[in-house]
């Protein structure tokens, strides 16, 4: 679990694993929000370069952490995202609120 | 010389699982499920998209039937033809109101971060979506996908 949550001065990077489920959400929400409660956060960057399955236990972890940082004023953006996972962020509605950075070269 | 049936003619398979409510179980009972649908010979798209309602049926079980005790899920999976039919069991608390509990974004569980999305995944990956459920007796999701509808790659 090393090494997913990564800080660099006020930009919370989250280097997604291959599978975002159930526990790994879980998991992931537990860490970020332990950074986020010392530190000043005020981007988010989710990772999805080694992602390859995602259910709704990620987009509520997406959700979740947009929730926390908006009203603080900060953001979250999406990246390195596959045709796969654009499909279930924009069928769960996640793209409406929280931007999909456009990935080049991926097949 | 040599005849071979149709691949996917008449075949009839079935198998079932059953393990503990944990969250550490979700990723192997997801993952068998998979590896026994290979047998229909399913495109990338189409074993996500089982993998993935069967990962929301199963989490459902373990948060909601079971409120996070451990306790038995059972799967039965069938092929018939060009068809899977998951069946995902808990004997948990079951459902008040599963028409409530099917509506997009309703969550019983916000503290969980639970997105409310669960019964709409499953809904939008597999072409059939019944849910059995009664308070204190337990939910049973019964889902079915048609394997193959589009662009089946032929293994000749």
């Amino acid at each position: 679990m090393e090494d997913i949550c990564k800080r660099k001065g006020t930009v919370l990077i989250i280097r997604l694993p291959a599978e975002l489920d159930h526990p790994v959400s879980e998991q992931i929400r537990l860490e970020s929000d332990e950074i986020m409660e010392e530190h000043n956060i005020l981007q988010i960057d989710f990772d999805f370069r080694k992602t390859t399955f995602m259910d709704s236990s990620g987009i509520g972890l997406i959700m979740g952490r947009f929730r926390r940082i908006a009203p603080i004023g900060g953001k979250v953006r999406i990246i390195h995202a596959g045709e796969r996972m654009q499909k279930i962020l924009a069928m769960s509605g996640v793209t409406r609120v929280i931007e999909v950075e456009p990935e080049r070269g991926w097949v | 010389m040599e005849q071979r049936l149709e691949p996917n003619a008449d075949r009839k398979n079935k198998m079932s699982l059953e393990f503990e409510s944990r969250a550490c179980n979700e990723s192997f009972a997801r993952v068998a499920v998979a590896a026994f649908l290979t047998q229909l010979n399913p495109t990338m798209e189409e074993v996500a998209d089982v993998k993935t309602a069967v990962s929301e049926a199963i989490t459902n079980a373990i948060i909601h039937g079971y409120d996070n005790t451990v306790q038995m899920i059972r799967i039965s999976c069938e092929l018939e033809g060009r068809v899977i039919r998951v069946s995902v069991i808990d004997s948990g608390k079951g459902i008040e109101d599963v028409e409530k509990a099917m509506e997009p974004m309703y969550t019983t569980r916000p503290d969980l971060e639970r997105s409310g999305m669960g019964f709409s995944f499953m809904e939008a990956f597999m072409d059939r979506l019944e849910v059995e459920s009664k308070p204190g007796c337990g939910t049973t999701v019964r889902m079915e996908k048609i394997i193959g509808r589009t662009s089946a790659p032929e293994s000749e």
